[in-house]
């Protein structure tokens, strides 16, 4: 789905305020994309915390770097860019802290650095349970795709933007989002047709 | 698969997006309720739709804009420490650039001396034209000497008459400033050793040779200023300014706009790198005008 044209007005406008000095205008902008930039990096990273501490991060390169927007590009897509590089960064390091962590565990024999889980007794209702557990099982079978076809998924079937805007933000071409797509769905297909 | 199914397989998609337009989404319809594989292929797609969008609306508490808001507060009030060690290094690297280039300006102006010998040689023939008119004419009746000899300047390194001349747009005759005798010269004397490469330089013409080589050269004091309007245009960039001016405007004067909020630091930024005059102007609201001009 296209960015409707009065939301990119409106993002434009609250841009040029903030260059204006009007610092409120930004936290506009963060209000109105905190949550699909928390929801790339969650469902990319597949971490609550790493989500938020790097969507907090985005914001902040943002507000240095937006007094230099030169209006290329819309808000949302300048937005998306910083979102899917440091997505892609932090899912490098991630990757390298966990091995690392693996490493330490095999080495010590135990985890010291791992949280205590502690039992969570509240009851919970059958269906919301059944709900909880195939978000659970989606959210696992995302996390196992290859990142370009994880971050395409995230894009095009949990964020809808459309295949222009991915190919344009990711930069590659549309065919090859359209690729990503279409084998990152077969895969999924395959992994969860016990839930159907 | 059929091509028909083909067809109408890539328009499934955009049917349970909404995308589809009327005409299309009734085409559609018609061919799923003759193709069951179609119309399997279209609830899978549905269901998978609906599953994956339950990922979009996270069961926690979004609150990332305080956050922000208290982290960037919270850098303004503290300045990093490789921010504030960044205008001490820029000094210190443009100071290195110009010891740098003053050595290599010193090591190198002999040997630049000696590759100019032709152009002496050149300049020596200057007497015999010269000669027969040793008799100086009024300075009002005085022809320019370049046009009487060469259609180019000649370069006389001894005095470097010519080039100051012709930088000035001016004849050697019309240049008395540049040519005045020293103290103690008279003007005849002047002319003799202008016109007189047999005699051996005094330490005098030493003199006069080493100021006017100078003035040829940009010195290495010079060199490092020219590399400050880069710096401050660099800092005012990093502020995010728009740049109206640089410093090859006519009067060397750089000048941007740039968010109120930000003025402070861009000046005195500035300020630590530069002695240049900084005057700010209000735009309009919230942006203000920076002038930076050499004193």
């Amino acid at each position: 789905m296209d960015e409707a044209p009065d939301k990119r007005a409106r993002d434009e406008e609250l841009v040029k305020s903030f260059q204006s000095g009007v610092a409120a205008a930004f936290d506009s902008l963060v209000r109105n994309y905190e949550r699909r930039t928390f929801v790339i990096c969650l469902r990319y990273l597949g971490n609550e915390e790493d989500a938020r501490e790097i969507a907090q991060e985005i914001f902040v390169r943002a507000y240095r770097a937006l007094g230099g927007f030169r209006f290329e590009c819309s808000f949302s897509t300048w937005l998306n860019r910083i979102t899917i590089n440091a997505c892609i960064n932090e899912g490098k390091s991630l990757f390298s802290r966990i091995k690392k962590r693996f490493l330490k565990i095999d080495s010590d024999g135990e985890d010291d650095e791992r949280p205590i889980q502690l039992a969570d007794h509240t009851p919970i209702a059958p269906e919301l349970m059944a709900s909880l557990e195939t978000t659970k099982r989606i959210e696992a079978a995302i996390a196992e795709l290859e990142p370009n076809h994880r971050m395409a998924i995230v894009l095009r079937d949990i964020e809808e933007l459309s295949y222009e805007e991915i190919a344009d933000v990711v930069g590659v071409k549309v065919g090859t989002v359209k690729s990503r797509i279409a084998r990152a769905r077969e895969e999924l297909r395959i992994k969860l047709k016990d839930l159907r | 698969m059929n091509d028909e199914c083909k067809k109408f397989s890539e328009l499934i998609e955009p049917y349970l997006r909404g995308e589809l337009q009327s005409e299309s989404a009734a085409k559609l319809r018609g061919h799923l309720d003759s193709c069951r594989a179609c119309a399997n292929e279209l609830a899978d797609l549905d269901r998978y739709f609906k599953s994956i969008r339950q990922l979009s609306n996270p069961p926690v508490a979004i609150d990332i804009a305080t956050q922000v808001r208290k982290q960037i507060d919270s850098e303004a009030k503290i300045i990093p420490l490789s921010r504030r060690l960044r205008m001490p290094m820029k000094f210190l690297a443009a100071a290195s650039v110009a010891l740098i280039a003053w050595v290599m300006y010193d090591s190198w102006r002999p040997a630049t001396m000696q590759s100019r010998e032709p152009q002496i040689e050149f300049a020596k023939k200057i007497p015999e034209r010269v000669a027969p008119s040793e008799q100086k004419p009024p300075a009002s009746m005085s022809p320019p000497i370049q046009s009487q000899h060469s259609p180019k300047p000649s370069v006389n390194l001894a005095t470097g008459s010519a080039i100051m001349a012709e930088r000035a747009g001016k004849s050697i005759s019309d240049a008395p400033d540049r040519d005045a005798p020293a103290p103690g010269t008279s003007r005849e004397e002047t002319k003799v050793r202008d016109i007189n490469p047999a005699r051996s330089p005094t330490p005098a013409d030493e003199t006069l040779s080493k100021s006017k080589m100078t003035e040829y050269r940009s010195p290495p004091q010079s060199a490092a200023r020219e590399r400050e309007p880069t710096n401050i245009v660099a800092i005012a960039k990093r502020h995010g300014a728009k740049i109206i001016t640089d410093a090859s405007s006519s009067d060397g004067a750089i000048v941007f706009d740039l968010p109120e909020v930000e003025a402070k630091k861009t000046i005195s930024e500035i300020k630590k790198l530069s002695n240049a005059k900084v005057t700010r102007s209000k735009v309009s609201n919230g942006i203000v005008r920076i002038t930076v001009k050499a004193e």
